[in-house]
């Protein structure tokens, strides 16, 4: 699989030709991007996981009905971002309220914020690693905090979609993204306020 | 955003926002099974929208003339037999009808009498036979009734007859009936 095959060229090998190497590329393009953006909007690993699981077979029985079709101005990442929003719109909401608060787990924490070191600069020291954790780990709950409709604008633009993609996937007015994104940084901010005061010291 | 001490931008938070989450190898292999039972499937051949259409207009074609050969059979009696039921719905109220519609009489009617319609400029009343030939056909009348003169009625004979009625309105023209009756 060529690396430079867009998404929609892979998805559209996989619709039109069953090419299971296709989607395969895609799937891993995405999957991870995917499942923490629904876990930050459903904020329980594994309810997203389902939902995950769920997305993913919704575009494999969009392939198989033939009707996937490249929009303009709507990217496949988008398009699944989309699609997943919806799901988990239609069959958790109810759950969004039962867990107001929600603490990681240390299994959780392992889970959730396995990163690369070697793909992170900030890690190179091993003193800096635990403070970059600890601010990661920081960060990561004041996001499960946030309300929900600012909550999935910080999920989705932390997983680099632009604001026009977030306004395609949340249907709201792109003002509105700005200012949801602009509220929730400002919060997020403010819960890592004490650690970048250290820094400062430092 | 921009400032000067760590995160002030936007850019450096999402960077510590960037996902960690990795999917679960049964999530991986639950999505992939099912996706390699789709590419494994035999496709179904759908006929391309080219091949559809060329099988849909001959057939819309068809349908369309049925419906339109089965609505002029039903407007105008087509070549109905003998005895035959009357094939049409009439759009007036058959106690209002003289002769009543399915009427079997003795001799041919001397009157036909119909609902008034709104707007008529003149009426034309046509009586066929069951082959639907116009055995006769009214003087156009501004009332709503005619009568057969005898010189006609002493033609008909027994057999069942169709009549219907032709409206002529301000623009348009339009039709009761047909009805029926039997003259034995």
């Amino acid at each position: 699989m060529n690396a430079a095959d867009t998404d929609d060229d892979l998805m559209d090998r996989f619709q039109r030709e069953r090419d299971y190497a296709a989607f395969e590329s895609l799937f891993h393009r995405h999957k991870n991007l995917l499942l923490c953006f629904l876990f930050r909007l459903l904020r329980d690993l594994s309810t997203a996981h389902d939902a995950s699981q769920q997305a993913w077979l919704k575009v494999i029985e969009v392939a198989r009905k033939g009707s996937y079709v490249v929009r303009s101005g709507v990217t496949f990442r988008t398009w699944l971002f989309t699609l997943a929003r919806n799901h988990v719109i239609d069959e958790y909401q109810r759950k969004f309220s039962a867990t107001k608060t929600v603490a990681l787990t240390d299994e959780l924490r392992d889970e959730f914020l396995d990163r690369d070191s070697d793909t992170d600069p900030v890690c190179a020291d091993p003193a800096d690693h635990a403070h970059h954790q600890q601010l990661v780990q920081r960060l990561n709950e004041a996001v499960l905090r946030l309300p929900l409709k600012q909550r999935e604008v910080i999920a989705l633009w932390a997983a680099d979609h632009d604001s026009r993609a977030i306004a395609n996937i949340t249907g709201a007015p792109s003002d509105t993204v700005q200012s949801r994104r602009k509220y929730a940084l400002a919060k997020l901010r403010e819960a890592l306020r004490d650690l970048l005061a250290e820094d400062e010291q430092t | 955003m921009s400032g000067d001490g760590p995160f002030e931008r936007d850019e450096d938070l999402r960077k510590l926002l960037r996902p960690g989450a990795r999917t679960t190898p049964e999530h991986d292999d639950a999505v992939l099974a099912a996706a390699r039972t789709f590419t494994d499937e035999t496709p179904v051949v759908r006929p391309s929208r080219r091949r559809r259409l060329r099988l849909v207009i001959p057939l819309a074609v068809l349908v369309g003339l049925a419906a339109i050969t089965v609505g002029l059979y039903a407007r105008f009696g087509g070549p109905l037999k003998d005895g035959s039921p009357l094939r049409s719905l009439s759009n007036a109220p058959s106690e209002a009808i003289t002769p009543a519609n399915g009427t079997v009489l003795s001799e041919p009617p001397a009157q036909f009498h119909w609902p008034a319609q709104a707007g008529a400029k003149a009426y034309r009343v046509i009586l066929r036979d069951a082959s639907a030939e116009v055995v006769w056909r009214s003087d156009a009348v501004r009332v709503n009734r005619a009568s057969l003169d005898a010189r006609h009625a002493a033609t008909l004979a027994t057999r069942t007859y169709y009549w219907s009625v032709e409206v002529d309105g301000a623009a348009t023209t339009r039709q009761l009936g047909p009805f029926w009756f039997r003259v034995e």
